[in-house]
């Protein structure tokens, strides 16, 4: 399989106060095509700051340094013009909390029709209700009528982290981020959406960066997993052998962790 | 105290500290920096410009001292004064002069002036219709805007707090009523309330009266919106454990108002005093530019500005309108200050009293 | 929604009374009344003044009057004014569509010129931009708007671009409509001007701290990442959001639009509500008085009901609540 996404050395850095933190020290890896890779890793560890990165989402305070490959080109250097083409379009983020990230005072609806028109240049009714029709069938959405004309605040956690997985693949990007998109969600939903990442593996061959605590969850959904602790890498193997014979002592750490758990 | 540490880091709130500093004491020592007390006309200088102070004159061999000269007039065809310098004899500016007789602090009685000419008028900020100094008028003038700017402000502040705290603590009918009053208080378009209760009393009030009379009127419009503050604060405030351990203890609802609700609401009041001030300095000077308020020849920055009311003066004498300056400053001063306090009692910077 | 709006006119009732019946009291208890000046007229009798009196009963005791007066206003008398030598109606009427004329002139103009100014500010956050749009929103707030008007008026008296106060120029009737019209707007601009300053320079640092806080939430966050343009961000979704807890500004803006528009329109010569008021009280014109106080009342009553109605409509989430 072919590498689509390299990071390189990715470093980033927050001042405070005169003193340098490392979010991310050093961090390389590469996602094949096709492929699920978990990146795990306690709170602060870094995780959301390399989902965001990737997409160069950063806040202005922070300085980064390395590199981020795709389709040939550093992310750092694109324009902005450039990243807004990636954005959405090549690679999507999903966020953690489903109701956070849709815009309270719009209906679904709208912001669903907004992104096709704005990122796929879409203005046929016809051809707009239909890719919505279909993202919505792939992601087991029903009631999508009631639902279009609704408002975040009135749907449930799980309905929105779907419709936010619809948005992302209504786009057909060729990566998509999930960062601990199910953390926030009720077992039986959680479990759903797992189903869910997997099928859209399958159907749509997408290659998939999840971000977890979730040492398990990990386990069940990825190809390969990735180690974070306090913005380094530790480890980085296929799933099996990771759990079989991990080399690096934080991870032998987690899975006794979560092996106690048990 | 700590916030005062944290005040002095800003330099926009120390400067504006600063300047409020500078005129409250320029209000209580106005009699000793004023050359001329706020009553003193003089039918030879009827809208006098601002006096120019020179340092140099050459023929008089003169230099680095300050004098001014003799300012004489002529009448233009449009009966209009106008003034020019007499440079034939020089006026030394001098200073610790003796002048008008007054009580420093209101207890020693001297007559010593921090500057001042003999012989002929000096009139930094220029002289209004009746040839009286407006500087001195500006400085006796900041003594009643700025007085009672704290002491309106410090009224409605009791009274707000007090029906705030009661309000919020109780809650119930007895909130549900007094919301209803506070809501109908700020309802009412301030200047019309103004209007309305100045016009219930009689037109010719003795200036001390009409002082008290709008701090009253001032008061009654300012309690309303602190009340409806605290009482959000209360009613946060009551649910708190510890004055339910009060309660269960058999403290008096009066002394837990008192000792418990009020003083966590402090913070806030002193913002929310500091932000109001301007309001009520403003208010004064609305009414005493209509002439209801601070009756001549006593003077307040609002009634030093009526004479702006004839639109004509404020072209042939831009300087009248110099008081105004003052209290667009002193506004800017507090609600910088106000800001900036507000900001350091933040609780998301976790810096509390 | 319609049990909303009626729930609030229930409300807005009592309000009504309230504040009349105590303008009432006070312009009743001050010393003296409108009849001082007929009576140092020689020529007015004794009798006329006490048929005056009767007349409009005004030797009943207060409360009595007060419900005259309501019963009356009920049936749209609004009684005499007894300095214009007019009915109330008549002489309100007028002054009142000029003040509402000056309110909404002043309120599209400073929305129409904060959203720009707000957005500039944010998007050149503590660069000079934005500390420079900030140190004016400090000055709009401290000036006074009669010092304003002052100014403004004095550089106005430099050229002959602008009229000094008024609110026709003299050979009006002269005019054709459109004239007429162009007449009017001129001598609009100055008090609208006045009056913008200070409100464009409270709303600016309202909608610029909401527009910031709203900037920094996860949904505009996620709304980068799906890859919308920072234009589309900033006007639709972020303003959106930004603006909505400022509809219930509205209101209160309506209420210190007629406050502050009282004293400007005095100094501008503008003929509204405010100048009649002041004309009212100092002569102690008794049902002028009250017809100005009620007509400001309702006047807010009704800006504060539409802020309401308009917040409900613009956010989903009051919507349910009220529906509940």
């Amino acid at each position: 399989m072919r590498e689509i996404l390299t990071v390189k050395n990715l470093s980033v850095i927050y001042k405070v106060e005169e003193r340098k933190i490392y979010a991310l020290k050093e961090v390389s890896f590469s996602l094949k095509e096709g492929e699920i890779l978990g990146v795990v890793g306690e709170s602060g560890s870094g995780k959301t700051t390399l989902g965001l990165s990737i997409l160069s989402l950063l806040d202005e305070k922070a300085y980064t340094s390395g590199k981020i490959i795709f389709e040939g080109r550093d992310i750092f250097s694109l324009s902005e013009q450039d990243l807004l083409c990636i954005r959405g379009r090549k690679i999507g983020l999903i966020f953690q909390e489903p109701a956070a990230s849709f815009n309270p005072v719009l209906t679904i609806g709208y912001q669903f029709r907004e992104i096709l028109r704005e990122k796929l240049n879409l203005k046929e009714k016809n051809l707009v209700s239909q890719i919505i029709h279909d993202s919505f069938k792939r992601v087991k959405l029903v009631e999508e009528e009631r639902i279009l004309r609704s408002y975040p605040h009135t749907l449930s956690g799980g309905q929105l982290q779907r419709i936010a997985i619809a948005f992302s693949i209504a786009l057909s990007p060729l990566i998509l981020i999930a960062d601990e998109p199910t953390s926030n969600l009720d077992i039986t939903v959680e479990s759903q959406i797992i189903h869910l990442f997997l099928r859209l593996k399958e159907e749509l061959n997408l290659s998939v960066i999840f971000i977890t605590h979730n040492l398990d969850l990990a386990r069940v959904i990825c190809d390969r997993i990735c180690v974070l602790y306090e913005g380094e890498m530790k480890e980085i193997r296929e799933k099996e052998a990771l759990f079989r014979e991990p080399k690096d002592p934080y991870t032998k750490e987690l899975i006794e962790a979560f092996k106690r758990l048990e | 105290m700590r916030i005062f540490k944290e005040l002095i880091k800003s330099k926009l709130a120390m400067g504006s500290l600063v300047f409020l500093s500078l005129f409250y004491l320029g209000a209580i020592f106005a009699d000793f920096l004023s050359p001329y007390s706020y009553h003193e006309d003089d039918i030879d200088y009827l809208w006098c410009p601002p006096t120019k102070v020179h340092f140099f004159d050459f023929h008089k061999r003169v230099f680095f001292k300050p004098f001014v000269y003799k300012y004489k007039f002529y009448i233009d065809q449009y009966y209009r004064r106008i003034y020019y310098e007499d440079r034939s004899k020089v006026y030394p500016v001098k200073f610790f002069v003796h002048g008008f007789k007054y009580k420093l602090l209101g207890i020693v009685e001297t007559d010593i002036h921090l500057f001042g000419v003999s012989g002929v008028k000096l009139f930094l900020l220029g002289a209004d219709s009746k040839g009286r100094d407006l500087f001195s008028r500006i400085l006796y003038g900041s003594r009643v805007s700025l007085s009672i700017g704290l002491i309106g402000a410090g009224i409605s502040f009791f009274i707000g707090i007090l029906v705030g705290a009661i309000s919020g603590y109780f809650g119930g009918k007895i909130d549900n009523v007094i919301m209803r009053l506070v809501e109908m208080m700020m309802m009412v378009p301030a200047f019309y309330l103004m209007l309305a209760l100045r016009a219930s009393f009689p037109p010719n009030l003795s200036s001390t009266q009409v002082y008290l009379l709008i701090i009253v009127i001032l008061s009654f419009i300012g309690w309303a919106s602190i009340a409806r503050v605290i009482r959000g604060m209360a009613l946060s405030l009551r649910e708190r454990d510890y004055i339910y351990a009060a309660k269960i203890l058999g403290v008096s609802d009066f002394k837990i108002i008192l000792r418990h609700i009020i003083p966590h609401t402090f913070s806030y009041a002193l913002v929310a005093i500091v932000l109001s001030i301007p309001g009520y300095i403003l208010g004064e000077a609305a009414l005493s530019l209509l002439g209801l308020g601070i009756q001549e020849p006593q003077a307040s920055w609002g009634n030093l500005l009526s004479s702006a009311l004839g639109i004509v003066n404020i072209k042939i004498f831009p300087w009248i309108l110099t008081p105004g300056i003052f209290i667009v400053v002193s506004s800017m001063c507090f609600y910088i200050l106000g800001e900036s306090l507000r900001d350091i009692l933040d609780p998301k910077k976790k810096i509390s009293i | 929604m319609i049990r909303f709006i009626g729930k609030r006119f229930l409300v807005a009732i009592p309000l009504i009374l309230g504040i009349t019946f105590i303008t009432f009291l006070f312009i009743q208890i001050a010393p003296g009344d409108f009849f001082d000046k007929l009576k140092l007229n020689p020529q007015v009798s004794k009798e006329t003044i006490e048929l005056y009196r009767e007349k409009f009963n005004l030797d009943k005791p207060i409360v009595v009057q007060y419900f005259f007066w309501l019963k009356n206003i009920i049936k749209f008398d609004w009684g005499y004014s007894f300095s214009y030598n007019a009915p109330v109606i008549k002489v309100i009427s007028s002054r009142a569509l000029n003040t509402l004329v000056l309110s909404i002139s002043v309120i599209v103009i400073s929305w129409i010129l904060v959203i720009p100014l707000a957005v500039l500010a944010v998007a050149y956050r503590n660069r000079f931009m934005d500390r420079f749009l900030s140190f004016f929103s400090y000055l709009g707030i401290s000036t006074p708007t009669f010092f304003l008007a002052f100014l403004l008026l004095y550089l106005a008296s430099f050229s002959n671009l602008l009229p000094l106060g008024g609110m026709r120029s003299l050979r009006f009737d002269e005019f054709t409509f459109w004239r007429k019209v162009l007449d009017i707007l001129r001598h609009l601009i100055i008090p609208t001007l006045v009056l913008s300053f200070g409100t464009v320079a409270s709303l600016h640092r309202i909608l610029r701290a909401n527009l910031l806080e709203v900037l920094g939430s996860s949904y505009i966050l996620a709304a980068k990442a799906r890859g919308l343009s920072r234009a589309r961000i900033i006007y639709i979704h972020a303003l959106k959001n930004a603006l909505n807890p400022m509809i219930t500004i509205f209101g209160y803006q309506f209420s210190s639009l007629l406050s502050g528009a009282a004293l400007t329109e005095i100094i501008c010569g503008w003929p509204g509500l405010g100048q009649v008021t002041l004309e009212a009280v100092v002569s102690q014109d008794l049902y002028l008085v009250m017809g100005t106080v009620l007509i400001a009342a309702a006047l807010l009553i009704l800006g504060n009901l539409g802020a309401d109605i308009l917040l409900a409509l613009f956010d989903p989430r009051i919507r349910y609540q009220t529906n509940r």
